[in-house]
This record gives C-alpha cells, structure tokens and sequence, in this order.
C-alpha cells in the first residue's frame, strides 16, 4: 500500500457519512429515565490513619480513592456506568481491610481489573505481591514482568491503577528512590501511605526521597 | 479537525451544567453530537444501539458532571470525556448480551450533491461495511484518528490501552479495509 493510496482511504473514512442529529436528541436524552448499563453499585467508606477510603464493591472491589469527598467518589462511579448506591461493606470486605490497617501486606479480597488491558493487569498483579515495608523500582516491575524496557509503561499503568492502596502501587518508586508521582492525590499522599507502612520517607531537594 | 474547548464558554456552562441546568448540557454537548452519533452507530453493533449508547451516555454525563469537584471539572476536555463513554458503554453492552455482527445498517446518505459521485458513494458504503467486519476496537481506534481527528497518544487515553496498541490496531486495521478496495481508488471514487 502507497503513501497515497493510504491518504485516500483516511480521507475516505474521515468523509464517512456523520448522521443527521434531531433537534431533541439531548431533551430526550435527559427526559429517559437515567438506567446506567452497569445497574447499582455500592460503595462504603472506611475511616484510615491516612485519609478516607472509599470502596467500590460487588462481589470484588472495583474502585477505590483515598481522602477527596463522598460525592466526587460517586461522580466517578456513575463515569464508569453505574449507578452508586452508600452501603455498608460485606464482613469479607471490612475484615480484608482491617487486616491491612492492621498491618497486613496483602489485600485478601477479589479485585475486578478484567476490563483493564493486559498489560496493566500484569503491572497490576505484580504490585500486589509487594510485601507492606518494602518498595520496587518502576523499572524492576518491569523486569519483573518480563518487559524490561517498558519502566515508563510501567509507571503509566500505576498511574491509571482503579484501586490505590489495595493494590499498593504507592509501593513503587523511581531507581533514584524518589517518590514519583500518586494518582491517589500527589507524591505527599504517597509520602503519608509509606512512612504509616514504616518507611523512612525525608523530603530533600528532589521531592520526596525514602531514606 | 479536534474542537478545542473554547476555554473560557466551556468553563462557565460547565458550572451551570454542575447546578443542574439542562439548557446549558445541551449548549455545550450539541457541538459534538454529530461526530459523537457518527462514531457511536458504526462501533455498535447496529445504528438503533449507537443511538440508544449515546443518550445513555448523555443522561449519565448529566448525573456525573454534577458530582464532579471544580477542580476536576474545569481540567475537563468534554469532547474526549464522551468519546471515552460511549466507548465504555458499548464495550459493557457488548459483554452484557454477547455481541452479534449485524450487517451493514446505516442508512445510505441520501443527499445526492453535485460533487458527490456515485463511484463516491460506493466506495464510501464499502468502507463502511469493511471497517464493521473488523474487532471493535481497532474500528473504534481507526474511526477516532481518521474520522474524529485524534492523535493516537489521545486515542490511547480515550480507548485505555496503551498507544502502542493504538498504533497497530489503525495499521493493521486499515491495511485490512485497504486490502478490500479496489486497487485504483483516487480521492474522488472510482476512476
């Protein structure tokens, strides 16, 4: 296939016909009654040393968020299709946390990632086997993996992680020991989880840097 | 091709949209409902569950924006948002109830204009049906960078794979349509 040949077909698909939009597609959208693909899901909450934790759950947990409001919880709840329902956590669930307030590596509760992409179910399942205590380079989960030159996919994948603190992916760090980034609310909330789990965290020149 | 959020417009409706003005929901998605309804039709398995994918999809919008925090809703590129959506929707849709290729439903365009030749019109309806034989994603991936206009590190955010994974599926998927076409296609239909 030319060049050429190639820019007539995109140009082909870009002229694709857009369907004519009737004027009260958006009054009728809104006048539906609101039935998320997903149905109900419930969530709790759970008082932690380091901020609110917000829990997701049916029969696994789906989503997870440390400190922010109740209500942006529910707003990202709806984002994925669901409808968000306040309810208490099943025993399963509320002692699975417990144990990992209580000092516990392992989150020992179902984690639903099965509409994640592969890769990031692979960083995901490898960062759920670092022991509470200790931290990992980007680039060793990478190796870890058996993809060493993807340390930056890495990175992006834990960023991108649905359930911060349960799947700890605070627990990986940069090769220079410095934090990094936390979707979870920035590398000071990484500083707070890590020194809770007993790491000496020292704030230096470059960020946060554990000792 | 990408709208750009006009910053400033776009902020001060998506506040009123946060207090639950339905007027200013309709402002500022209408820009986009074209392009939306365009790619949500050919990703579903048929035109009436495209349709029926983005009103979901814009009921939901409705609910989620008045729960976003401000500083979450004035980062927020509304256009991607709702590609992303409508994405999720089908792709839960899809799992829910097995999905079942359906042949080619989209109505023909039946605005005959002057330029638009019936060589075009073919070619364009072959397209078409070649792109729906395709995995949905790759037809989800190859219709944002070719048709909505986004670049794949944009695509990769949309679709949430990573843009790699983007970059083959529009490679192989449109080497796959190429190979459908008749080999002298030019940029007016048939020759």
């Amino acid at each position: 296939m030319s060049g050429s040949d190639t820019d007539v077909l995109h140009a082909l698909i870009g002229a694709l016909e857009a369907p004519s939009v009737k004027a009260d597609f958006v009054g009728r959208a809104l006048e539906r009654p609101f039935k998320p693909a997903g149905g109900r899901l419930r969530y709790a909450e759970f008082l932690l040393p380091v901020g609110t934790l917000f829990v997701a759950f049916d029969d696994a947990v789906l989503l997870s968020q440390v400190g922010g409001h109740g209500i942006n919880f529910e707003g990202r709840i709806l984002d994925m299709g669901y409808q968000p329902s306040r309810a208490d956590a099943p025993v399963a669930l509320r002692t699975a946390i417990h144990a990992l307030v209580e000092g516990g590596s392992r989150f020992d509760y179902p984690v639903d990632t099965g509409r994640l992409g592969k890769f990031q179910r692979r960083v995901l399942d490898a960062t759920r086997a670092i022991p509470r205590g200790q931290v990992r380079s980007y680039s060793a989960v990478a190796v870890q993996i058996g993809a060493p030159a993807a340390a930056r996919a890495v990175g992006t994948a834990l960023a991108r992680n649905p359930v911060p603190i349960l799947i700890p992916c605070h627990r990986v760090v940069r090769t220079d020991r410095v934090l990094g980034e936390y979707s979870g609310g920035g590398s000071e909330v990484k500083a707070r989880i890590l020194r809770w789990e007993g790491i000496d965290v020292r704030v230096q020149r470059a960020g946060f840097v554990i000792a | 091709m990408v709208v750009t959020a006009t910053a400033a417009g776009e902020e001060t409706l998506l506040e009123q949209v946060a207090s639950g003005d339905r007027e200013a929901f309709g402002t500022l998605v209408r820009p986009h409902l074209s392009g939306l309804l365009a790619f949500a039709v050919r990703v579903a398995p048929d035109h009436a569950a495209g349709e029926d994918a983005l009103q979901d999809v814009l009921s939901q919008a409705f609910q989620t924006l008045q729960r976003k925090p401000a500083d979450q809703l004035s980062q927020l590129d509304i256009r991607p948002w709702l590609f992303r959506s409508v994405i999720n929707r089908l792709r839960r849709m899809g799992r829910q109830r097995r999905e079942v290729p359906v042949g080619l439903s989209l109505e023909a365009g039946h605005s005959p204009d002057a330029e638009e030749t019936a060589g075009r019109r073919a070619l364009l309806s072959v397209v078409d049906a070649e792109l729906r034989k395709l995995p949905r994603d790759w037809r989800a991936a190859i219709l944002l960078r070719h048709h909505a206009g986004y670049p794949p590190e944009e695509i990769a955010q949309i679709l949430d794979r990573p843009s790699g994974t983007i970059k083959a599926w529009i490679h192989r998927g449109t080497r796959r349509v190429r190979a459908a076409l008749p080999d002298d296609i030019v940029e007016g239909g048939y020759q």
